[in-house]
Formats: C-alpha cells, sequence, structure tokens
C-alpha cells in the first residue's frame, strides 16, 4: 500500500491521458491511411492504459496493472490481424486509403 | 515544485508533443517512430507510477514489437505516403476537432476545477494479535497461569485464556484508542488498565511480559510490537527482537562458521567514540565481540529497531553484558521475505544452568510462529506475476488463447490468394480429363474445344 501523498496528483496523469487519448481520436477520425488510422487506435489504448495504472497507484491495488497488462496482450493480438488484414485489402484493392475502400463492394 | 513535478511536466509535453508529430507526419514512417518515441515516454510515466513491470512491457512489446511490425508493414506495402488530397467528406477534418475540443473541455475542464474527488485511500483495518511471554506464577505456584486480555474502545476484542508461550490468531479491529485490561481466568486484573493506540493499516503484536508479584508491586507488562512489512531487499528478512529478561544489555550475535563466540580485546570507547585512557595513559582494552552483531544494547521490554539479515541458517547467540552466551539459536533458519519477532523470555521450567540461572527461551520456537511473511514490492514483476498466477489465472490462459487464435487468423488471412481455386481447378481437370475424352472419342469432337461452340454467345439470335 502506497499511502503517501504522491508528489505528482492522479489528476495530472488523468488529464495528460485524455489529451493523449484525444490526439488519438483525432487520428482516428483524419488520417486517410489505414495503416496511420491503426497507430492512433494504439495511442488511445496506451492512453487508457495510462490511466489505469495512475487509478492503481491511487488505491494501491495491483488488480489496475494486471489490467493494463491483458490490455498490452489484446493489442498486440489486435494489431497482428489487423495488419494481415491491411496487406491482404492492400493485394486486392491495392491501396490502403481508406476514402478509396469505403465501399465494402467486393 | 518539485523534481518529480518538473519531471512529469517534461514527459507530459514530450509525450502530447510526439502525439501530435505522430498526427500530422506526411510520412507514414516518421508516424511510427514518432509513436514509438511517445510509447517510451508513457513507459517513464508508468515508471513514475509504481509499475515498474508495465513499463518494461510497454518497452519490450509496444515499442519493441508492435510498433515494428508497424514498421515492417509500412515497408512492405510501400505506404509511406498513401494520402490522397482531400476529395470527399470536406466537413471531416473541422468536424473532427470540434468533436475533441468539446470532449476535452466537458470532461477536463471540470477536473482541472474540481480535481476526481477521489476519497482518501483509508488504510486497512488494524490487526492486532497477542503473545502471552510473561512466565509468572500463579498464588499456588502453578506455572500455567492463563491471562485474558479485554480491549475495549471504538469495538471491544478479547484474547481470552491465553497460556503461557502461545501466540493467538490475529484479529481485525477499526483504528482508535483502546484500554486494555489484563485477567486472570477468575477475573482478577493481574495489570493497571493500559491505554493502547492502533493505527490504521498496522499490523501489531501485543507482548505480555514481566513478573507477577503482586505483594512487590509488580504486575505483567504490555508492550505493542508494531510489524513494518514493507518490503524489504532481495533475499533478505526482517527482524526484531524482543528480550523479556532481567540484567542486559543484551546483544544478539552470529556466532559464524566456528560456533563459537569470538572476542578480541578492544580500546574501549566512550558515547563519543573517543579511546577511554587510564590513570597511565593507556587506552584501557576490554573484550568486545567479534562476530557479526544482529541487534545490541536490548534490555527488558525494550523492542529492538526492526534489522535486515540476509535469509540462510545461522547459529545465532544471545549474549548478555558479561560477553556470556545466555541462549544458543542452532542452525536457525531465516527466511527471505519474512519479518520475525524474537521474543526471548525466561524458562523457568528448564533445568537451571550449572551456575544457577534460568535457561533463556525463543517463543520462536515454541510451534507457535511470530513469523510473518512480507509481499512483494507493488508494481515489481513478482507482485504483477502472484496477482496473475493466483487471482487471475483463467484470464491469463484466455489471453493465451486468444493470441493462439489470432495467430491462426493471420495466417488464414494472408494464405497466397488463388492458391485454393487453382488447386481444385487441378483436380477438376484431373477427374474430368479421362471423362471428356471418353466423351470426344464418342461424339468424334473434342468436348473442351467445342465447348464455346456449343453455346456460342455471339450466335445469340435465334428464331426469326
Amino acid at each position: 500500500m502506497n499511502l503517501a501523498v504522491p508528489a505528482v496528483p492522479t489528476e495530472a496523469f488523468i488529464i495528460l491521458s485524455m489529451v493523449l487519448f484525444s490526439l488519438g481520436a483525432m487520428g482516428v477520425m483524419l488520417r486517410k491511411n489505414a495503416i496511420l488510422v491503426f497507430m492512433s487506435v494504439e495511442l488511445m489504448l496506451n492512453a487508457g492504459n495510462l490511466a489505469l495504472v495512475a487509478f492503481a497507484r491511487q488505491w494501491g491495488e495491483m488488480q489496475g496493472q494486471v489490467f493494463v497488462f491483458f490490455i498490452m496482450t489484446v493489442a498486440a493480438a489486435e494489431v497482428a490481424v489487423g495488419l494481415a488484414l491491411i496487406v491482404t485489402i492492400f493485394r486486392t484493392k491495392k491501396t490502403i486509403n481508406i476514402d478509396d475502400l469505403h465501399k465494402m463492394e467486393g | 515544485m518539485g523534481f518529480e513535478v518538473v519531471l512529469f511536466l517534461a514527459l507530459a509535453l514530450a509525450a502530447i508533443l510526439m502525439a501530435f508529430g505522430m498526427l500530422l507526419s506526411e510520412n507514414a514512417v516518421h508516424s511510427a517512430l514518432f509513436l514509438i518515441g511517445n510509447f517510451a515516454v508513457v513507459a517513464v510515466l508508468f515508471l513514475m507510477l509504481d509499475a515498474a513491470f508495465i513499463a518494461m512491457v510497454q518497452i519490450a512489446v509496444y515499442a519493441g514489437a508492435i510498433m515494428v511490425l508497424f514498421l515492417f508493414v509500412i515497408m512492405l506495402l510501400g505506404a509511406e505516403k498513401s494520402e490522397a488530397p482531400q476529395q470527399r467528406f470536406r466537413s471531416i477534418p473541422a468536424l473532427a476537432t470540434t468533436l475533441v475540443a468539446a470532449l476535452l473541455v466537458s470532461l477536463g475542464l471540470p477536473l482541472l476545477l474540481s480535481g476526481l474527488n477521489l476519497p482518501e485511500p483509508e488504510g486497512a483495518a488494524p490487526q492486532v494479535r497477542l503473545v502471552h511471554g510473561a512466565n509468572i506464577a500463579d498464588a499456588d505456584g502453578a506455572r500455567d497461569l492463563r491471562l485474558t486480555l479485554t480491549l475495549s474502545g471504538p469495538a471491544s476484542a478479547t484474547f481470552e485464556n491465553v497460556a503461557f508461550a502461545e501466540v493467538t490468531n490475529f484479529q481485525t479491529l477499526p483504528a482508535g484508542d483502546y484500554q486494555a485490561l489484563l485477567t486472570r481466568a477468575d477475573g482478577a486484573p493481574v495489570a493497571p488498565p493500559s491505554r493502547l493506540s492502533l493505527e490504521a493499516g498496522t499490523t501489531n503484536t501485543i507482548v505480555l511480559y514481566g513478573a507477577l508479584d503482586l505483594n512487590a508491586g509488580t504486575f505483567v507488562q504490555i508492550g505493542t510490537v508494531q510489524h513494518t512489512l514493507s518490503p524489504v531487499r532481495d533475499n533478505t528478512a526482517r527482524m526484531q527482537a524482543l528480550v523479556e529478561l532481567d540484567g542486559g544489555p543484551y546483544t544478539l550475535i552470529d556466532l559464524g562458521p566456528n560456533r563459537t563466540i569470538d572476542l578480541r580485546k578492544r580500546p574501549q570507547v566512550d558515547e563519543a567514540g573517543n579511546e577511554v585512557l587510564d590513570a597511565n595513559g593507556q587506552p584501557i582494552l576490554v573484550d568486545t565481540i567479534d562476530d557479526p552483531i544482529l541487534a545490541s544494547g536490548l534490555t527488558m521490554g525494550q523492542i529492538s529497531a526492526p534489522f535486515e539479515f540476509r535469509a540462510g541458517k545461522y547459529w545465532l547467540a544471545l549474549v548478555n553484558a558479561q560477553n556470556r552466551v545466555v541462549k544458543v539459536m542452532e542452525d536457525y533458519e531465516i527466511k527471505r521475505d519474512t519479518e520475525k519477532t524474537l521474543l526471548f523470555v525466561p524458562d523457568y521450567e528448564a533445568e537451571p544452568n550449572v551456575d544457577g540461572s534460568f535457561r533463556v527461551r525463543l517463543l520462536d520456537r515454541s510451534g507457535a510462529t511470530l513469523t510473518l511473511p512480507i509481499g512483494a514490492t507493488f508494481g515489481s514483476p513478482r507482485a504483477v506475476g502472484q496477482v496473475l498466477f493466483t487471482d487471475y489465472l483463467l484470464p491469463v490462459n484466455l489471453v493465451g488463447l486468444l493470441l493462439l487464435i489470432a495467430l491462426v487468423g493471420v495466417v488464414i488471412l494472408n494464405r497466397p490468394e488463388g492458391e485454393k481455386q487453382e488447386r481444385r481447378a487441378n483436380i477438376r481437370r484431373k477427374v474430368s480429363r479421362p471423362l471428356i475424352n471418353v466423351i470426344s472419342q464418342q461424339t468424334g469432337r473434342d468436348v473442351l474445344e467445342d465447348q464455346p461452340r456449343l453455346n456460342p454467345p455471339s450466335q445469340a439470335p435465334s428464331g426469326d
């Protein structure tokens, strides 16, 4: 248990996490490159992890960090499948610009 | 502003700039490199948040494995600059920025103005147990005198009929000031009521010691040992010595491999550290212990400061002021990550020593344990591992299964295209060729060559 008052309050980490999450969300909405959209999603996940770890310290509980570990594992699986999808799409469509891919026709 | 705050502000600025760099880079490779930098900075932030293991995983898995995969795919597809100039959805950038700004303002402004309003983390309720170390006789001389301790305050608790050398289980009580009343089984008090303060989040052992002689006005004493239970360095244990013996001061030493006390003549020093000189100006030589000293200056009822000692098996000895060993602990095992309370009490039952002095008993060896386990450091790999492989064993296995499924999925997704149809076509040709040959021989025409002619799309007109 870490009951001492930390030098940097939890709020500061939460605000930083919010800003990073927002930047990631903007990346998802604004970028046209599918890989960059994916990278922005990773940024959002990482911002969420930062908030979880900050709360874990606030409460002195390990569960927050364990959850972050699971999120990282799932993110790794997601990236593997997602990039495989992008490679397959690139093979058939010769582009990964999501504006050109907005129709889901075969 | 402290160092940590400055460091946080610098890291936060770096993380946000890196995120902006990722967002605005024209080149996808530059974006990926910015993101790697952002992940590295966030890893340092994890370190600031006491999450060493997560920080390591962040660097190894995120900044390492995942981003290398990203860079690899970018290079493979040659997708560094695949962004076409904006054609459709012209209003999206403005809309997205507005939405994100609205999100930030609506969530961030209250946070900045009033904070999270998180309740102060409450310490766990204090735990308390009782050790009966007072080897006292009843009026009729019977040694085995059971005592009852009643605590009254915010709540009340009793430790009933505790025998000598017994260690009770822990009881959890709300924090606060308590009045402790020690009585015999028949209700007669054996000590004046005393006050006892239990702080939140502490683990306490109440120790009964001393002698009981109502005529002489000596009572059983009540002492409290507060266990720290904070993490210790690797492969060490924390110990506290408590000597409930008359005389003293006593010294606890490690006898070393020769298993005897080593003494050496050394000049006597006073409290200031200066050598004491005799009348002739010569230093006075006294016997001093040459063995490693664990704790010194142990007197009746005084709890030694906690000290850390490497785990292992030792021959320990309690030595009195005359440098005579009063108790030897043979092959005494000190286990890592434990907090031991060494409680020495007089043992009147055993045969006295040759010189008539009583023997000394260490309560730790009486079956009851005064050793408490110490948890791993918060956020350390060991602490995370302990939680992962106890409370979260099923999720860990499921995540492993998920990774396996992802692996299979990637293999299926990226099977060379057309291979399936090609192989099926080959099979069909092999199977159908002999049949076609038979038909060709029967009809005298090549069926495969004929096929377009049998149903010629160009000769569609029929009828008129």
